[in-house]
């Protein structure tokens, strides 16, 4: 990717002005916030529309006769459908392995849209396949459940590592020398908002306080430097208005320099992130495995019972 | 994909290791079956946990059928069948009510024991004592089954009469009943033996000795109560004893020599009999057999005589027959009024004190005391009576002119005044400090002079005790020095003697002035002549009136003047009023020194021409 694809900041008066829609774009297209959404409904409405609530916190011993067990049981209208609306969704993410494999699937959609699609599958399903168990981890199931919980935790991690590798818009990485002409482009950015050599020289200070140098990259600062980052950012943007400069230009400089201060780190930690990566696809993928064949052994013992959707 | 090899190798690690945790718990085929399990059966279906179990209670395709289920549970197919109890309605759905694999304590028989209607759906109603058991269900059904318990008593409770009794507790149990409390809730009347009067209070045990309730003897009180007379009044207790008590008395007194009447019904038969009646006679000829003689011997008579069986102080006592009958007040006194002797008995409490009826004396003094002092004497019947010390009625018999008239409705302390004035002694009876003998009988004993000693005569002259308020009616004034004639007699007495304020005989002070009035007219009649003439009225007036109707001038030197037409006038024509100068001062009154003139009288119509004699021509 090229400086172009940036979209360009003429100067840091009207910094801001792009933000919010992009803000509101991302949140519509996040899977992670659809996922939220739809689990906080479905656990809602479980909970309380539903009686859940009641139903859960009754001791195993007598729940079986509790009001709300004859549609919230594991076995019955609600508990079911739960529990295979949760599984089909947990088959969903694989599309997202297929789609990134099988170059001739291209046609079904972006990777990146997949992904999404991935994240939110990933988080819904699990959240109603523990509705499904009404709270109840026996014999080898359970295996399979917290298997699935273990994947779904791993998600996250992944997702972590995942957007600490900057990529293009479609999806692809940016190579090393990228990354550097987009930093470079940046100092211009500042260099030109600032006008001032005593402020760019506070800029360069703040800018080496945060971003590791090579002799100093740890796995805690990989996690939590960013958050620090961003707290360390904020008081910096207090500092300069304090010292006289206008709040506007100050978010300006602060708001650019975050964003290069971000992509320096990125680029300093690049080689550990993507080895960390490597790693966490050995771990995410064979437990989903082990849950394919457990649940399947658990479907079938159901069916072969008689326990079937629909013949409740 | 780059990591698909170390993929694999993870995979294959991830199932060896599933393999060996499978492998090293417990046997593979039961651990396999508790890994398929949705949850651990309860306890009482613990024998069907297993792989192989599985389609002991499922079926394939059918879920859980209530058909395997009641393979086992045939006493409750049974009465599915029947329509009997709890499962009378079910429809062969089992898991609708019993659930399973919900672990070892899993609740497989759930219902509310509250809302359980016992009564209705098993038949055996839980009440009175059964109702609320703190065990619960589990008091009386304690095995697995609830089928097992029966209806019986004695499927739950254990038959202390060891079958002596028979089956039919309820005979003498209720459920309302505690086993403790049966003794007071038992009907007795269902017994042979009816329980009555002080039978009803005695414990259980006292006749069913060691809980032994059949067989007991009853015929004769006997069987039970020992026989303290030893056997010499028969063995019919009933004769003198009831159901009541002991005590009780059916013993007809009537048929021995002493019935009891009064008082003596009440008394305790032991107040009496000390000793066993059997053994001792009493004697009761006489009260003081039993009674103590409070008199000390004082009465030679029977107590008969005085007292009778309705209470000592209640004896009808007719005094009559005494030397004293009781009349009027005296009727009602008690007794202790007049019969009192404190002192034969100073240290006694009131209520023991025996009076001394005897040697009380009848007269008056004996017991009241003489207000008079004895200026009366001892007679005190003389003035008054039993009913009342106020005497109604005394007539002095002495001197009966004295006592009439006036003097007769008088009441007695009109005259008979205490000499003390009372206020002094109000502590005193008003009678004390009175005299009523040798009252003296003079006017002036008791009335006051109102003359005040202006008429030195005996009041009777003028005043009897016939008139009332001194009325003095047929006073002449004829013997006085003044008799009364014409208007004088008519006059009321006040017009000449009148109230006055003054000097009296007996010293100053208000009277009416009787004596010492002049007899002159004047004394009490004005002069309206004014001093013309001498003071002797009488010379032309008369006591008839002052008018005169006829007066003859005597003055003889006037003879010449009246003759002719003077003989003919008034006196009015030549007196007549004029006011001026007279002796007694100035004044208006009818002159009666008019001269002798013609023209003192007649108007000259000559104007003095003719000169003043004007009987030169004139004659009268």
């Amino acid at each position: 990717m090229n400086a172009n694809a940036i979209p360009h900041r003429p100067t840091a008066n009207i910094p801001a002005a792009a933000a919010p829609r992009s803000a509101v774009v991302s949140w519509m297209t996040s899977g992670l916030f659809w996922s939220a959404v739809v689990s906080v409904a479905c656990v809602g409405w479980v909970l309380f529309a539903q009686d859940g609530r009641e139903y859960y916190l009754t001791p195993l011993s007598t729940r079986a006769y509790s009001t709300a067990h004859p549609l919230l049981r594991p076995s019955g209208p609600i508990g079911q459908t739960l529990g295979v609306v949760g599984a089909a969704l947990m088959l969903v993410p694989f599309v997202y392995m297929l789609r990134k494999r099988i170059p001739g699937l291209r046609a079904i959609g972006s990777a990146r849209g997949w992904l999404e699609v991935h994240l939110f599958c990933g988080v819904v399903g699990p959240v109603l396949v523990t509705l499904h168990t009404s709270f109840k981890f026996n014999g080898i199931i359970s295996a399979a459940y917290w298997s699935m919980v273990i994947v779904m935790l791993s998600g996250f991690v992944g997702r972590f590592l995942f957007v600490r590798i900057p990529r293009s818009i479609r999806g692809s990485e940016l190579t090393r020398s990228e990354l550097d002409a987009r930093a470079e482009s940046l100092n211009g950015e500042i260099a030109e908002s600032v006008q001032s050599m005593a402020l760019l020289e506070r800029v360069h200070a703040f800018e080496a306080s945060v971003v590791p140098s090579g002799a100093h990259l740890s796995f805690l600062d990989l996690f939590t430097g960013e958050l620090t980052l961003g707290r360390k950012a904020h008081r910096f943007e207090q500092e300069l208005t304090s010292a006289g400069l206008s709040p506007e230009l100050a978010h300006a400089v602060v708001t650019l320099t975050r964003e290069r201060a971000t992509l320096l780190r990125r680029i300093a930690y690049l080689q550990k992130t993507k080895t960390l990566f490597g790693l966490w696809h050995v771990f995410h993928l064979p437990l989903v495995y082990l849950m394919l064949v457990i649940v399947a052994a658990h479907i079938g013992v159901a069916l072969y019972l008689g326990y079937v959707p629909f013949r409740w | 994909m780059r990591g698909s090899g170390s993929c694999a190798r993870l995979l294959r690690i991830v199932a060896a290791g599933l393999f060996i945790w499978i492998a090293s718990t417990g046997t593979a085929h039961a651990q396999l079956g508790s890994l398929l399990s949705p949850g651990r059966l309860a306890k009482a279906h613990a024998n069907l946990e297993g792989l192989s179990n599985c389609q002991q209670c499922h079926e394939q395709g059918q879920k859980v059928s209530a058909t395997k289920c009641l393979t086992c549970h045939k006493p409750v197919a049974e009465r599915i069948r029947l329509k009997k109890g709890v499962h009378k309605d079910v429809q062969g759905n089992c898991i609708a009510c019993h659930a399973e694999h919900a672990g070892v304590d899993g609740e497989l028989r759930p219902f509310d024991q509250k809302s359980f209607d016992h009564a209705k759906v098993t038949g055996f109603a839980l009440d009175g004592k059964h109702a609320n058991l703190a065990a619960g269900c589990a008091a009386c059904h304690q095995g697995p089954s609830f089928l097992t318990a029966r209806a019986e008593c004695a499927s739950c409770h254990q038959d202390v009469h060891k079958p002596s009794l028979g089956a039919k507790c309820d005979t003498c149990h209720s459920t309302r009943t505690a086993f403790k409390g049966v003794g007071t809730a038992f009907d007795h009347t269902r017994a042979a033996f009816q329980l009555q009067g002080a039978h009803q209070t005695v414990a259980c045990e006292k006749c069913h000795v060691n809980r032994t309730f059949k067989g007991i003897a009853f015929a004769s009180c006997t069987n039970c109560h020992a026989d303290r007379h030893r056997g010499s009044f028969g063995a019919t207790c009933t004769t003198c004893h009831t159901n009541e008590s002991w005590r009780t008395k059916r013993v007809d007194h009537a048929k021995t020599d002493f019935a009891l009447v009064g008082l003596h019904q009440k008394v305790d038969c032991a107040a009496c009999h000390k000793q066993p009646p059997m053994r001792v006679a009493l004697r009761a000829d006489t009260c003081a057999a039993c009674h103590v003689d409070v008199h000390r011997g004082t009465f030679k008579q029977d107590c008969k005589a005085c007292h009778n069986e309705n209470g000592f102080g209640k004896a009808p006592f007719d005094h009559a027959q005494t030397r004293f009958a009781l009349t009027g007040k005296h009727e009602a006194l008690t007794c202790e009024k007049c019969h009192t002797s404190p002192a034969a008995q100073p240290t006694a409490p009131a209520a023991k004190r025996v009076a001394d009826f005897r040697g009380l004396s009848t007269t008056c003094v004996s017991c009241h005391t003489d207000v008079h002092q004895g200026q009366l004497g001892a007679s005190c019947e003389t003035c008054h009576t039993s009913a009342s010390f106020r005497v109604s009625s005394f007539t002095h018999k002495s001197d009966p002119s004295f006592f009439a008239g006036q003097h007769a409705s008088l009441t007695c302390e009109k005259c008979h005044v205490p000499s003390a004035p009372r206020a002094t002694r109000t502590d005193l009876p008003v009678a004390l400090n009175v005299r009523y003998r040798d009252l003296p009988k003079a006017c002036a004993s008791c009335h006051e002079d109102a003359h005040l000693g202006q008429e030195p005569a005996t009041c009777e002259t003028c005043h009897t005790i016939t008139s009332p308020k001194f009325a003095v009616p047929g006073f002449s004034h004829a013997r006085t020095s003044f008799a009364l004639t014409g208007k004088h007699e008519t006059a009321a007495c006040a017009v000449c003697h009148k109230r006055e304020t003054g000097q009296f005989p007996k010293g100053p002070g208000t009277a009416i002035r009787f004596s010492g009035l002049a007899h002159e007219c004047r004394s009490c009649h004005q002069d309206v002549h004014l001093g013309q003439l001498s003071g002797a009225c009488e010379t032309c007036h008369a006591t008839s009136s002052f008018t005169i109707d006829h007066y003859t001038h005597k003055d003889r030197t006037l003879s010449s003047l009246f003759v002719g037409r003077h003989l003919k006038a008034t006196c009015q024509d030549c007196h007549k009023a004029a006011t001026t100068n007279f002796p007694a001062g100035r004044g208006t009154a009818v002159r009666f020194k008019v001269e002798r003139t013609c023209v003192s009288c007649h108007t000259d119509i000559h104007k003095g021409a003719l000169g003043p004699n004007c009987a030169t021509c004139h004659r009268p």
